[in-house]
């Protein structure tokens, strides 16, 4: 009975180490993204206007590669990030709005995508 | 708050940012069924005699003298809005955002008066600040000791035809044109419409042209038809709901300005449709980094042409029809200006169906916008951080109000083409028969307008 006791002790207390160490990286493992690349060449996307769907909730990396053009804008969720030359152009965010917004491209004006969000 | 900086050229349809979702194809057949089989009924069933034209004068509620003073301080605080307006346009903040006119424009105005005209009758004699300014000239001119007269005689012939110009060149302002909520091309757009109103109606009169070239007069004029409410010799009156359209109408050109009324908000739904997308930047690739100048111009070209063409083909459907049930029942005349009016429930089942939640949601946005005009971090009102309410509706309720509003508008003018009929017919056979070719015609118009509302 003691020596079963204790087994049962022995089995908590390393049950529990595993756990606090599990701990911080199961916590840590952050819900991975749907990532939307879209390339652009002279202000149009390659391959026509995308029309990703996503459902509520989702977690959105859209990431541009433009050779042209000075800003991205998605409407509605009123994102904008400026086009740096030589590096992609990164938006994150949670798709908490449903609905059909648009992406896209300033200066030159295109229509980059059509997210659709239901 | 949102802050685009540059044009924004794609998402034309006036402002704002948050699209509907297409209604789903289920949805679609349903209710185009429920349509086939409310107009059998109706057309078969109901109705044996006119009902509408004997509750068109309705009874009197109040003289119209006694609302005069709230008459005036209302074209006051109007001619005030206008400078308001005109003045942030002008001079205010350039992100449409952040600049009052834009939203005024497109949403307050545009969106917000047919349904006060639905509700309460023409408000717009009342609203209009071009009106009220021309009524100052004249009550000016009469202290004076002077008659007003205007300086010429509107020839008659044009009927309505300027008025649907107008109206088409506001909806090609705001659906073709590549960037439509810029405040600046705003300024520039109501300072030239304040022009031709008032050389309009210093040329031919105030009430002339208001009644046939001042667009937005008679778009509005035709929508106060579904109200309850009407003056008739200087008496407000209260008269059934609808009876307003149980009428011939038979000014040339109005024709037209019902088939911009329509074909606009169906341009308006197709062309955000992917098919005409692609169409555009297919147009607009080739020349989008070279020349975007020219790129510009040619979407702006592309989409006014879709425009113009979709309101003559909805006004050719309707003359089609009207033809159609002149030779079935041998009318000795055209049957065009007995019906028209009965579309006019369609036009505003449109309006409804496609820009309800647009006016929900971007119309939240007037709270911030009118404490800070300009943009320039103001808070007249204390309310310029008022955060909107981006989703206020599920996508389900959206589709059972765009649907709803579809079927009601069909089963309305239906009912109303059919009163018409039965009045100007004396033998009932001879009205359904009549009724064959505008049965058609709606269930095209509503089906059409649905499957609009339905592309992906």
């Amino acid at each position: 009975m003691h020596r079963f006791r204790l087994q049962l002790f022995s089995f908590i207390a390393v049950l529990t180490l595993v756990g606090v160490a599990a701990a911080p990286t199961s916590g840590a493992v952050k819900p991975k993204p749907r990532v939307i690349t879209i390339v652009v060449k002279d202000g149009r996307p390659v391959g026509g206007i995308r029309r990703p769907t996503l459902k509520k909730g989702t977690l959105v990396r859209i990431v541009v590669k433009t050779n042209a053009g000075s800003e991205v804008h998605l409407h509605g969720y009123d994102i904008e990030r400026e086009v740096v030359k030589g590096k992609p152009v990164v938006m994150q965010f949670k798709a908490k709005l449903t609905g059909r917004f648009e992406l896209e491209l300033h200066d030159p004006d295109a229509l980059l995508a059509q997210l659709t969000v239901r | 708050m949102a802050t685009a900086s540059t044009g924004s050229a794609l998402v034309a349809h006036g402002i704002g940012g948050v699209q509907d979702l297409p209604v789903p194809r289920w949805l679609f057949y349903w209710a185009a069924a429920i349509v086939l089989v409310a107009s059998f009924l109706l057309l078969g069933a109901l109705w044996r005699s006119a009902i509408l034209e004997r509750h068109r004068v309705g009874v009197p509620i109040v003289s119209t003298r006694s609302l005069q003073v709230g008459a005036r301080l209302l074209q006051l605080v109007s001619v005030a809005l206008l400078a308001l307006v005109w003045g942030a346009a002008l001079f205010g903040d350039t992100d449409p955002y952040s600049n009052l006119a834009p939203t005024w424009v497109y949403i307050a105005f545009w969106l917000g008066l047919p349904l006060l005209s639905v509700v309460f009758g023409d408000v717009w004699r009342v609203l209009s600040p071009w009106r009220a300014i021309a009524d100052a000239g004249v009550w000016v001119i009469e202290r004076s000791g002077r008659e007003a007269r205007p300086l010429s005689v509107y020839p008659a012939s044009l009927g309505r035809w300027p008025a649907a110009v107008v109206l088409a060149s506001f909806t090609a302002l705001e659906l073709a044109y590549s960037d439509p909520s810029n405040p600046r091309a705003l300024a520039f757009a109501i300072a030239l419409y304040t022009y031709v109103a008032l050389f309009g109606m210093i040329a031919f009169g105030r009430d002339c042209w208001t009644e046939r070239g001042e667009g937005f007069a008679v778009a509005f004029s035709y929508f106060a038809l579904l109200s309850p409410f009407h003056v008739a010799e200087g008496r407000l009156r209260c008269r059934w709901p609808l009876a307003g359209l149980a009428a011939r109408e038979r000014t040339p050109g109005s024709t037209a300005v019902i088939a911009v009324m329509l074909g606009s908000v169906m341009f308006d739904g197709f062309s955000r449709a992917t098919g005409w997308q692609d169409l555009l930047a297919n147009i607009e690739g080739p020349y989008l980094v070279s020349r975007p100048g020219l790129a510009e111009l040619l979407v702006t070209a592309t989409n006014v042409g879709g425009l113009v063409v979709t309101a003559v083909l909805v006004g050719l459907a309707y003359k089609a029809a009207c033809a159609a049930a002149g030779l079935l029942v041998r009318a000795p005349r055209d049957l065009g200006p007995e019906f028209l009016l009965s579309l006019v429930p369609i036009a505003f089942a449109y309006v409804v169906a496609h820009y309800f939640s647009l006016f929900v949601v971007q119309g939240q946005f007037l709270l911030p916008l009118l404490s800070d005009p300009f943009g320039r971090g103001a808070d007249y009102l204390g309310t310029a951080d008022y955060a909107p309410n981006l989703v206020p509706f599920s996508p389900n309720t959206i589709w059972y109000v765009q649907v709803g509003a579809l079927v009601t508008g069909h089963v309305v003018a239906l009912a109303l083409a059919h009163d018409r009929a039965v009045s100007i017919f004396a033998e009932r056979p001879v009205a359904l028969r009549s009724q064959l070719p505008m049965l058609a015609l709606m269930v095209l118009y509503t089906v059409g307008g649905l499957w609009i509302l339905s592309r992906p």
